[in-house]
C-alpha cells in the first residue's frame, strides 16, 4: 500500500481555510490507496514531522500553510522542515500549498535530489468570494498526479484550470478573486530532475546556462568574485611587467618572446583546468 | 487616464459593493477595502508593497491580455457603458 504524510497545522484563522481544504487532498489519497499518516488539525511539532519522514522514507509529503523562503511551518514559532533537514525531502515527491517556500526550500530540496517539489514562490493569497475556486486550484497538482500525470502535465493542467477558473470569476464579477487567482498560478512551480529550478537573478542565470542547473545552482556568489579576482590580480602583474619591460628595453623588449608570458598563460591554463575540475564535481 | 488608474478605480468601486469579503495573504487578512487601499497608497511596508506590486503587475497582465475582464474593468470604473 501506498503512504503519504500529509502536514496540515491549524493555529490561525488562514490555517482553518488549509486545514479544511487538506481534508479533500486526504480523500483523494484515501480513494486513491493510499494510507495516510495525518498530522493535522493543530500545532504540529517539527519532532513528530521528522519522525513520520524518517518512518517513512521515499514517500509522498504534503504541507499545507504556512511556508517562508526556507521553512514549512508546523506553529507561529516552530518550523517543521527547513534548510537544516531539508535532507529528508530527498527521493521524495513534496507537494505543498504554502507561502513561498520553492523560492528556496524547494530549490534546495531540488538539490538534494527529492523527486519532485511543488510549491509556490510567492505568498499564496485567497480571497472569502471565491473559496471553492482557490480550493479546487490549491489541490489540482495532486489530483492530476494521482490520477497518473507526469509532475510537468500536471503543472501544465494546473496552469491551465487556474486560467480557466480565473476566466468564471471574471465571468462573474469576481476580479479581485480573478487577478489573484492568476497571480498564485503564475507564482506555482513544480521542480524535478527535467524541469530544474530557474531564476531571476542574473549571475544565477549566467551560472545555470554556463555550468548547467546542476553546477549551476551550488556555485555560490564566491564564484564570480574569486573569478574577477584572479583576473583583476592577474591584470595587474601583466601591466606592471609590461611596464618594466618597456622601460628596459621600449617596445622591441615588450614584444619580444619573455619568460613572464609562459608564466601567465600556464596560470590561466591552471586556473581554467581546476575550476572545470571543481565544476566537473559539482555536476556529479 | 492611465491603464493602472482604471484598473485601481474599478477594484475600489468592487470593493465598496463586498464589505464583508476578505483578501488572505499567507498570515495576514484584509477586508477588501482595505487591501484596495493598499494599491494606491505609497506609505507601505515592505512586504505590503511587494504584495501590492505583485497584485497590479498580474492585473494589468489581466487588463492586457483579457478582453472580456478589460471591458469589465472599463465599465467598473465608469469609462464605458
Amino acid at each position: 500500500m501506498s503512504v503519504a504524510v500529509l502536514v496540515a497545522p491549524k493555529f490561525d484563522s488562514p490555517t482553518e481555510y488549509s486545514y479544511d481544504w487538506s481534508r479533500d487532498a486526504k480523500a483523494l489519497l484515501e480513494e486513491k490507496g493510499y494510507k495516510v499518516i495525518d498530522i493535522s488539525g493543530r500545532r504540529v511539532s517539527r519532532a513528530e514531522v521528522e519522525e513520520a519522514l524518517k518512518l517513512n522514507s521515499n514517500v509522498l509529503y504534503i504541507h499545507m500553510d504556512h511556508g517562508s523562503e526556507d521553512a514549512h511551518w508546523g506553529s507561529e514559532d516552530e518550523k517543521v522542515v527547513d534548510l537544516e533537514n531539508v535532507g529528508l525531502l530527498s527521493g521524495r515527491e513534496t507537494y505543498t500549498m504554502n507561502c513561498l517556500s520553492a523560492k528556496k526550500l524547494g530549490v534546495e530540496a531540488w538539490k538534494v535530489k527529492a523527486t519532485a517539489y511543488w510549491g509556490y514562490v510567492q505568498v499564496f493569497t485567497f480571497t472569502t468570494e471565491a473559496l471553492d475556486e482557490f480550493r479546487e486550484f490549491s489541490n489540482s497538482g495532486l489530483k492530476f498526479r494521482l490520477e497518473g500525470e507526469g509532475w510537468k502535465e500536471c503543472l501544465q493542467h494546473a496552469k491551465d484550470l487556474a486560467k480557466a477558473l480565473a476566466q468564471k470569476l471574471v465571468k462573474a464579477g469576481k476580479y479581485i478573486a480573478s487577478v489573484i487567482l492568476q497571480e498564485d498560478s503564475d507564482a506555482l512551480r513544480c521542480y524535478t530532475e527535467d524541469m530544474p529550478p530557474t531564476s531571476d537573478c542574473a549571475f544565477r542565470k549566467l551560472s545555470i546556462k554556463l555550468f548547467g542547473p546542476k553546477a549551476g545552482w551550488k556555485l555560490s556568489k564566491a564564484f564570480p568574485v574569486s573569478v574577477a579576482t584572479f583576473f583583476l590580480g592577474l591584470g595587474v602583474l601583466i601591466h606592471d611587467y609590461v611596464d618594466a619591460l618597456y622601460h628596459a628595453g621600449g617596445w622591441r623588449e615588450v614584444l619580444n618572446f619573455q619568460g613572464g608570458y609562459i608564466g601567465a598563460t600556464i596560470l590561466v591554463v591552471g586556473f581554467i583546468l581546476a575550476y572545470y575540475q571543481v565544476c566537473a564535481c559539482l555536476k556529479r | 487616464m492611465k491603464e493602472i488608474e482604471i484598473i485601481v478605480k474599478a477594484l475600489i468601486a468592487e470593493a465598496l459593493q463586498k464589505p464583508d469579503e476578505k483578501v488572505i495573504a499567507g498570515r495576514e487578512i484584509f477586508t477588501y477595502k482595505e487591501f484596495v487601499a493598499m494599491l494606491s497608497s505609497k506609505k507601505l511596508q515592505k512586504n505590503h508593497k511587494r504584495l501590492v506590486e505583485s497584485f497590479l503587475q498580474s492585473a494589468h497582465k489581466m487588463f492586457r491580455e483579457n478582453p472580456i475582464y478589460r471591458q469589465k474593468m472599463m465599465q467598473l470604473a465608469g469609462i464605458e457603458k
